[in-house]
């Protein structure tokens, strides 16, 4: 039986932080080329990834961060994936014992919910979609977004594992 | 140990309530200010990722442009073929318009209906019959010269063979009439079997390669001077006594689309200046539009009838003019130069003679009188 040398906790938050990084990137050089109403959120991948591997305090700092990168971005709604993705990382990081095991599934459900999260919250606080336009986003294009980002997280969890996967003990 | 965990509780929570606070504010704060803080944003820390999002929608709208002037370039192509594919059957209509104007009557144009069974390779359905006047064994013909013949004929249908049918022959000779042969299609492999042969040429004639070969008029089935191929050049046979030709046929399958059917009538009134005398089609379809014109044409008549009528005031002239004087019409020849002096003389003092003895005939005012003309 194989036993895997101890990682330094550095190394861990440098991969971590790399990880984080490539996410970032791809969600600003990837994301714009495969544009459809029904994407994959890269940041919401990366937030999460990262907010399992922090205390809940320090994963709401990130997620209001990478958050305020987007406001940034579609200034209409300054403030709100702010506010969404730090809800999201918070709650995220809170209940990483839970459900980020080391099961395919579960990581998938995961990334699903924290998905589908902050497009609600991101939704309800842009306010730019109302009436029947939101019920469409939320029962529509939300759930086929976040399939999408969680069948995406699943495979880079699998393909670049060093890099996405927490140091265990 | 639970003091730290509540610390580090009591920081997180406040991590929270503060980066909630912040964006609480960044919610609700005026749009100038939102505006100017985005601005910084995008101006400072997020101008790499701004770049990169302005080159990757880059990318895309590049691809997108791409795929649409792929689809741009085929929709142009296919308006090009769907153009000449126009344009050839405009011409086509407008050469059978001007065959259709030589021939003047006794024909039937056809549409050639679409197949319907694979084994009518060298047959072919006219979309008209008997009722249109089509007769069985009757010639089809196009501008370009002969197609084929028709075999049976319904009221409404028309079921015929093209030249490249087996069964199709047709006296043939030359152009200048030098050279006879029957032709028929050349049952070659391949493409060589959309080839015609002319067969049984006399060994002692010798056609060139292009020369035109036209239907002979024997066998009382195609009129003469219908063409039917191009001579491509000699090929050898078992007939030591007679030369075989190629021929390349006037009519490509290709190009068989609308087809003037022959009458029996028309067939014995011959077609021999019809494929040969008129260069052009296109010099019909003028003519027919100048028929078509009916000042035109009234003014045509007027002016035909005038020449006639002077011809036949001058015709009467001199008739009356022979006839008053009873003297044979005189055809002078030029050998007969040296004797006009004393010729005229002779026919003065005849005239000088008739005025004293006949009444003088008064000078003609009116229209000429009607003379039968012998």
């Amino acid at each position: 039986m194989a036993i895997q040398p101890p990682q330094s906790a550095a190394a861990s938050a440098a991969r971590a932080w790399i990880g984080f990084l490539l996410l970032l990137l791809a969600q600003f050089a990837v994301r714009p080329l495969i544009s459809a109403r029904a994407s994959v959120d890269f940041l919401v991948i990366a937030v999460l990834f990262a907010a399992v591997r922090m205390r809940p305090g320090l994963a709401a700092v990130v997620g209001f961060g990478a958050g305020l990168a987007v406001d940034a971005l579609v200034p209409t709604a300054f403030g709100a994936a702010a506010l969404a993705f730090t809800a999201v990382a918070f709650v995220a990081s809170r209940v990483k014992a839970v459900f980020f095991a080391d099961h395919v599934a579960l990581t998938a459900l995961f990334v699903f919910v924290g998905t589908l999260l902050f497009d609600a919250l991101n939704a309800a606080f842009s306010g730019g979609a109302r009436g029947s336009d939101l019920v469409v986003q939320l029962l529509l294009w939300t759930p086929l977004s976040a399939a999408l980002t969680a069948a995406v997280a699943v495979l880079l969890l699998t393909v670049f594992r060093p890099l996405f996967r927490p140091a265990s003990g | 140990m639970a003091r730290s965990v509540r610390g580090g509780g009591r920081l997180d929570t406040g991590l929270l309530v503060t980066c909630l606070l912040l964006s609480v504010v960044c919610v609700v704060m005026p749009q100038r200010f939102r505006d100017s803080v985005s601005a910084a944003l995008r101006q400072t820390v997020l101008f790499p990722l701004v770049v990169l999002e302005g080159k990757a929608t880059g990318v895309r709208a590049t691809i997108s442009a791409r795929d649409e002037l792929l689809a741009t370039r085929a929709q142009a192509i296919t308006d090009t073929l769907s153009l000449r594919a126009v344009t050839d059957e405009n011409t086509t209509l407008r050469r059978l318009l001007g065959l259709s104007a030589r021939l003047g009557d006794g024909f039937v144009v056809a549409e050639v209906l679409p197949r319907r069974g694979t084994n009518e390779d060298f047959r072919m359905t006219l979309s008209v019959g008997s009722r249109a006047g089509v007769e069985a064994f009757a010639p089809i013909v196009t501008a370009d010269g002969l197609v084929g013949m028709t075999e049976r004929v319904d009221s409404n249908t028309t079921f015929a063979i093209t030249w490249a049918s087996p069964d199709f022959r047709v006296s043939g000779m030359s152009e200048t009439g030098s050279a006879f042969g029957i032709v028929q299609a050349h049952l070659g492999a391949g493409a060589e079997r959309l080839l015609l042969e002319l067969r049984g040429v006399p060994f002692r004639e010798k056609l060139d390669s292009g020369e035109v070969v036209v239907s002979s008029g024997l066998g009382g089935t195609y009129p003469r001077g219908i063409p039917v191929g191009r001579v491509i050049g000699e090929i050898t046979t078992t007939e030591k006594w007679a030369r075989t030709y190629l021929l390349t046929p006037s009519v490509l399958p290709a190009g068989i689309g609308p087809v003037i059917v022959l009458r029996s009538a028309r067939g014995l009134r011959g077609v021999n200046t019809i494929w040969t005398n008129v260069a052009s089609a296109d010099s019909a379809a003028r003519a027919i539009a100048a028929a078509g014109d009916s000042v035109a044409r009234l003014s045509a008549m007027a002016e035909l009838a005038a020449r006639r009528s002077a011809v036949d005031s001058a015709v009467t002239d001199s008739l009356l003019r022979d006839r008053l004087l009873s003297t044979p019409p005189t055809v002078r020849s030029p050998m007969t130069r040296v004797d006009s002096a004393r010729a005229d003389s002779v026919r003065r003092a005849r005239l000088d003679s008739m005025r004293r003895q006949a009444p003088s005939v008064p000078p003609r005012t009116g229209p000429p009188p009607a003379l039968e003309l012998r």
